[in-house]
């Protein structure tokens, strides 16, 4: 029997798995109409990053959204690119934690732009947070704006800021299965950058299986293998920023 | 993750359409959850329950309804039923697939009377 209006029916009206069966069985009470919504549940955060998006294309600024665990190296990633190429490009940075402006005051020290923006319980950036700092870092024209996420492999996975590229670091010393453990954040990025080089001779680290754990998982990344610590390695990473930047 | 939040959603569409909606009580929602969404049903169940006490819709029927994750092959293009991420074509044994179905999150109906 339906639990909504008690009419005879063989379908359950709860939870139910789609396939072959259609979840939804008709009811013939005229005084019942159905309205066909097709919102989606993060619909207010993916219109605001839909608006970022937006202002970004007008303003040719490359936003790209830097996501990993706590302790990838995002922020010392940051200091040397920025450090390298600030002659050529101007940098703003948004920079994501639960608490402390840390990454901000070290990002300001290379003399970049920086909105640090405290998401106190909160374990993500979200597109609004992101609106709030553009209009008060306020960047120029064909500028880079690199929002360094809150260090966290899953939860930022959900939310579209509207970057042109999600860019997720992962270390050298976090093994090679991480991308395997979390897929959901390796499979919505675009660039994976494995960080920490120099580190290799003392790790019994398998590169290889990292790689094709990496193309499991999402066989469209594009990887760059670096030490942002060393400089190893940096130049192709630095060389497809300029490309990007100038492709727009 | 975040199956507050997105029980908070949910409300407020329902919300936002029985405002529009000068007539009729809101009996049952339709909301379509993909496989690879992220979102855990039962989590989102106890979500649903604590945000919807007190209000006016604490007693309508809110449907779940999961979408299975489908995935094509690059190489050959079959249509592979993922059981997680990582998943190999049976044909071809490649792993280059590309996800078709299964990241939904959104809500489909609402039906008044």
């Amino acid at each position: 029997m339906c639990d909504t209006c008690g009419c005879g029916s063989e379908h359950e009206a709860t939870i139910g798995k789609s396939g072959e069966q259609t979840h939804h069985h008709p009811h013939d009470h005229p005084h019942q109409h159905v309205v066909e919504v097709n919102k989606n549940l993060l619909h207010d955060n993916d219109l605001m990053a839909e608006r970022n998006r937006g202002y970004f294309e007008a303003k040719n600024i490359l936003a790209l959204n830097l996501v990993s665990s706590p302790g990838a190296g995002k922020t010392t990633l940051l200091e040397k690119t920025i450090a390298v190429l600030k002659k050529e490009l101007r940098f703003y940075v948004i920079a994501g934690d639960q608490q402390t402006s840390n990454d901000a005051n070290r990002i300001h020290q290379t003399g970049a732009q920086v909105m640090q923006v405290n998401t106190g319980m909160g374990c993500h950036l979200d597109a609004d947070m992101v609106h709030k700092a553009l209009k008060k870092l306020n960047p120029s024209d064909q500028a880079m704006v690199m929002i360094e996420n809150v260090g966290n492999l899953v939860c930022p996975a959900l939310f579209d800021l509207g970057e042109a590229h999600r860019i997720v670091i992962i270390s050298v010393t976090e093994g090679e299965d991480k991308p395997l453990k979390y897929p959901h954040m390796f499979a919505s990025s675009h660039i994976c950058i494995i960080n920490k080089t120099d580190l290799l001779p003392h790790l019994s680290f398998n590169m290889d299986q990292l790689r094709e754990n990496l193309k499991q998982v999402n066989h469209h990344l594009e990887v760059f293998e670096l030490s942002a610590q060393t400089g190893e390695g940096l130049k192709p990473w630095l060389d497809w920023l300029e490309y990007q930047q100038a492709a727009l | 993750m975040h199956e507050l939040t997105l029980a908070n959603n949910i409300l407020r569409i329902i919300t936002e359409h029985a405002t529009k909606q000068k007539e009729g009580c809101v009996q049952e929602v339709e909301v379509v959850i993909g496989e690879l969404s992220g979102v855990i049903i039962e989590a989102l169940k106890a979500a649903l329950q604590a945000v919807l006490r007190d209000t006016s819709y604490e007693h309508t029927q809110i449907n779940l309804t999961t979408i299975k994750a489908l995935a094509k092959c690059t190489y050959c293009h079959s249509e592979v039923n993922m059981d997680t991420f990582i998943t190999i074509c049976p044909k071809c044994q490649h792993t280059h697939l590309t996800i078709i179905q299964g990241k939904e999150l959104y809500v489909k109906s609402i039906t008044f009377d």
